[in-house]
């Protein structure tokens, strides 16, 4: 016998906010991950292997600044969402 | 880091010219503004912007998780460009190469063991913007040494030979 409780299901909305959530979070967790992955070996090379040391400071104040932004507004607008 | 020898003077340090990163980077740009010409095309549709002004705080958070990952993209390119660097002592010629993220290369060689320098400028961009590639001979086991995309690649030439001429 059909099951006619699925269409409803699939589109229950409340349902589909919390998997939003869900994957939203996953999906945090994993540009965090690669994030500071990807950071820590550039880190590594521009230390290593950079000629110009002094140029160094000035890559770290640029890189990491953009990216304190971006990851600020990715948290704020994802706790805009939750909340 | 190169450790200099004893008397040892650098003469000149040469990147790729800037025409190399930039052209790698117009991808990114391109993607960085796609998604917000999508969005401007949305918003424009009578009654579509509705249906997605309640996923406004998803749409910010979705953009800055691609905007984060184009940023961390550009500097893995630039990371490439950056440590690609090609120096001239009074004494050797240095390559340094970095190939990715994983793998980094240093080839040298005594400037009494240059046969030969070429520069090879090929194309319009390049012959407009003045940058080419330097062929190194060598004796040695690595028979070419190959700089591409040097800028003023002539005026590199010309500081190798005097250097070798003195």
């Amino acid at each position: 016998m059909q099951d006619n409780n699925i269409i409803p299901e699939i589109f229950d909305i409340a349902s589909l906010v919390g998997t939003l959530d869900t994957m939203l979070w996953i999906i945090t967790a994993g540009v965090l991950l690669i994030f500071a992955v990807v950071s820590i070996i550039l880190y590594h090379h521009w230390k290593e292997y950079g000629v110009e040391q002094k140029n160094v400071k000035r890559l770290l104040i640029i890189y990491f600044s953009v990216s304190g932004l971006l990851l600020a507004t990715m948290i704020i607008s994802l706790l805009i969402w939750i909340l | 880091m190169i450790e200099l020898y004893e008397g040892e003077k650098i003469l000149l340090k040469k990147r790729r010219h800037w025409y190399a990163i930039a052209s790698e980077s117009v991808v990114l740009v391109v993607a960085a503004i796609a998604p917000l010409l999508l969005l401007a095309g949305y918003f424009a549709n009578p009654g579509m912007g509705d249906a997605l002004s309640h996923f406004i705080p998803v749409v910010i958070f979705a953009y800055s998780v691609w905007l984060l990952m184009l940023w961390v993209l550009f500097f893995v390119l630039w990371t490439d460009y950056y440590l690609d660097i090609f120096i001239v002592t009074n004494k050797r010629v240095i390559d340094i190469e970095q190939k990715g993220l994983f793998a980094h290369d240093i080839a040298e060689t005594r400037l009494e063991n240059i046969q030969d320098v070429k520069v090879a400028i090929l194309g319009i961009i390049p012959s407009l913007m003045d940058f080419g590639d330097l062929h190194v001979q060598t004796a040695g086991e690595a028979r070419e040494m190959v700089i591409k995309k040097i800028p003023k690649a002539h005026e590199v030439r010309e500081v190798i030979s005097r250097e070798l001429n003195t």
